[in-house]
């Protein structure tokens, strides 16, 4: 346990030390993430629900995962006694955090070109400048909103899109599971990013293009939760449980709702957890190619930007691509401790 | 083996078909159509309709679907508008490079994660296994172009960083050509096979690991076979199953991550033709490449699970 204790006590002081950095920073703005004005709600609700949200996280941890707590946070504590799962809990916290503190942590704007051109990293721009004069850390902490926000909803529309068209088929049979079966590997058959290539083509520039490039994306990546899901529903559903509701008279819905799903939901929450480092990269990948979720927002469209001038100034693709890194790393560690927790047998392979 | 074969490629073909309807359907959602981008505005307006009407643009959504169709059927699909080239010689062009550049990223791919697999399970839970765990975990996490611009910067000094062929070398003798293909294909091949092997060494490792701890290995051991060959001829053949079944799984990832390396490198493959076909609205460049690269999904998974049956004569291809 003391690995775990250590653990979360860096976790606490690199949050202390954020927040300290917001204190610096945003000075007397400070004030609006803990008593905001009418005008500022909008900036400090997401601010103050992450920045609590972690904190109450990182100090009710060891409390609520203590051998005396219930048998309802078995789950917590088994993540818990995995090390490797607690950084990536920790790290992904993290991310969360900063990016939700993004105007507290730096004073100036993002994709401004008004600041000195092609700086080194230096005091005043921690990751240097680029060579248009925008600043790297300001830039990149805004770009982290954009390529979670995408990732999340993807991945929120893949796995429920997935588990609905995987759980049907899985349990209807007959016609419509070979109908379902049949369209998941036609859109295995295709290449993912030959489609997004195609389909973003489509999307017009503006603000709601990151939200349709995340629907694109989700629409796009939900078959191996759909082919999981199936073979679990293919066995549930001939358990007793199943059989003895269907007896009793339970309409078949309710059966698929309320016996049949919440059983088979473990690797959904698997593929959630490693699903979205990976859509965070497909994300990248279409905006390095120029049909990203925003122009000049994301990482993705960060590292294009800065590739072509990769060897004289090395931090402005290099910094948003370790972020990226980074997040999809500590994305990945949560998703294999909660593998390694929850079914050690399963081995699920996105790709 | 044979009838096994034959019923699954003719299994694929409604697969293929299933593709190239939906795709068509993509295409017919973009803005302007293939007239639009054949038939240059400095045209004399007025001969614009007629020519329209000859190329078949204003036929109705059914006529033209049938078309196309047919067109696939045949393996005719017309004549790409950003080449000038028949869209068939564009696309048989382009696959072969294709091919060369993912299967040699695939076998080096399997090399090095294979390895690195089986040293991870041989030291399980010592310090070479950690360290080569957080290894694969960067590399599965690393954004594949991002990765190919670095090894661009690193290593341009030794290897070419861009397109296939020098271009001088159509007058070289026939070794040095090859020589100058394989100068090229180095730093490709290199980024892929990096990205791939990541996800194989974790599959490896997990199934050496538990074959390690087999009954037949302890036997093996307790009879004095040298530890190599308790490793490699004892646990190895039976862990490396999954493995090979895993490889058709693979394959569109391997895919789409050459689609990405071939743009970064400037290799003349089916991505690069792909990414330009959609950038310029080329609709029938498009239909094409996809109806490749969609077969070779289908004839990669094909061959895959021939394969996990000639290795195991447990697997029976008759289901």
């Amino acid at each position: 346990m003391t690995r775990t204790r250590a653990l979360d006590l860096g976790a606490l002081l690199l949050g202390a030390g954020l927040l300290l950095r917001a204190a610096v920073v945003g000075g007397p703005r400070l004030n609006v993430l803990l008593w905001p004005g009418p005008g500022d709600l909008h900036e400090a609700a997401h601010s103050r629900v992450a920045c609590f949200a972690w904190v109450a996280t990182v100090c009710l941890l060891p409390v609520l995962t203590s051998r005396r707590a219930g048998p309802r946070l078995a789950l917590l504590r088994r993540l818990r006694a995995h090390p490797v799962a607690l950084v990536g809990l920790h790290l992904s916290m993290l991310i969360v955090l900063t990016t939700a503190l993004a105007p507290l942590l730096t004073a100036l704007a993002p994709g401004r070109t008004t600041y000195p051109t092609g700086l080194p990293p230096s005091p005043g721009h921690w990751f240097g400048t680029t060579a248009i004069g925008t600043d790297v850390f300001t830039d990149t902490l805004y770009g982290a909103r954009v390529s979670l926000l995408v990732g999340v909803v993807a991945v929120a529309v893949s796995t429920t899109l997935g588990t609905a068209i995987g759980a049907i088929g899985g349990y209807l049979g007959g016609w419509p599971s070979r109908v379902l079966g049949g369209f998941t590997d036609l859109m295995l058959a295709i290449p993912r990013i030959a489609v997004l290539l195609l389909v973003v083509g489509l999307v017009p520039m503006g603000n709601a293009r990151f939200l349709i490039v995340a629907l694109v994306l989700g629409l796009t990546g939900w078959m191996h939760v759909a082919r999981t899901v199936r073979m679990e529903v293919l066995s549930v559903r001939e358990r007793d449980f199943v059989i003895a509701a269907r007896a009793l008279g339970v309409p078949e819905a309710r059966i698929l709702a309320r016996h049949v799903l919440p059983n088979v939901l473990t690797p959904v929450v698997i593929y959630a957890a490693l699903g979205l480092g990976g859509t965070m990269l497909t994300e990248a990948a279409l905006a390095y190619l120029g049909r990203g979720a925003s122009a000049g927002a994301s990482w993705g469209s960060l590292i294009h930007e800065g590739s072509s001038r990769l060897a004289t100034e090395p931090w402005s693709a290099g910094i948003p691509g370790l972020c990226l890194m980074a997040s999809v790393v500590a994305f990945n560690l949560v998703g294999d401790g909660l593998r390694d927790a929850l079914d050690p047998r399963l081995r699920v392979n996105p790709s | 083996m044979a009838a096994f074969l034959l019923r699954r490629l003719v299994a694929a073909v409604p697969l293929v078909f299933g593709v190239m309807v939906l795709v068509w359907l993509l295409l017919e959602a973009l803005p302007g159509d293939y007239c639009d981008s054949l038939l240059s505005p400095d045209l004399d307006p007025r001969t614009i309709p007629a020519m329209r009407a000859a190329l078949g643009c204003d036929a109705p959504a059914y006529g033209r679907f049938f078309a196309a169709m047919r067109g696939v059927l045949s393996l005719d699909f017309g004549t790409s508008v950003s080449f000038g080239r028949p869209v068939r010689d564009v696309v048989l062009d382009a696959l072969p490079n294709t091919l060369l550049l993912s299967a040699s990223a695939l076998l080096a791919g399997q090399a090095i994660g294979g390895t690195a697999g089986i040293v991870q399970a041989v030291y399980h839970r010592r310090w070479p296994d950690t360290a080569l765990s957080l290894l694969t975990l960067a590399f599965w996490s690393v954004p594949i172009f991002w990765l190919a611009l670095w090894l661009q910067l690193g290593f341009g000094w030794a290897f070419a960083t861009s397109g296939m062929r020098d271009p001088m070398s159509d007058e070289w003798a026939p070794w040095a050509r090859t020589w100058d293909v394989l100068v090229h294909l180095v730093l490709p091949m290199t980024t892929l096979a990096l990205a791939g092997a990541a996800g194989d060494s974790r599959l490896l490792r997990g199934s050496m690991v538990e074959a390690l701890h087999q009954d037949y290995v302890r036997t093996a051991r307790a009879k004095g076979v040298s530890e190599p060959s308790v490793v490699l001829r004892h646990a190895l053949p039976n862990a490396v199953l999954p493995w090979i079944a895993s490889l058709g799984l693979h394959l569109p990832a391997l895919l789409s991550g050459s689609l990405i390396v071939e743009n970064v490198f400037g290799w003349p493959g089916m991505g690069r033709v792909m990414a330009q076909a959609l950038s310029q609205g080329d609709a029938p460049l498009a239909l094409g490449t996809f109806f490749g690269f969609t077969w070779v999904v289908a004839l990669g998974g094909i061959l895959t699970d021939a394969a996990a049956a000639l290795v195991d004569p447990r697997i029976r291809l008759e289901r």
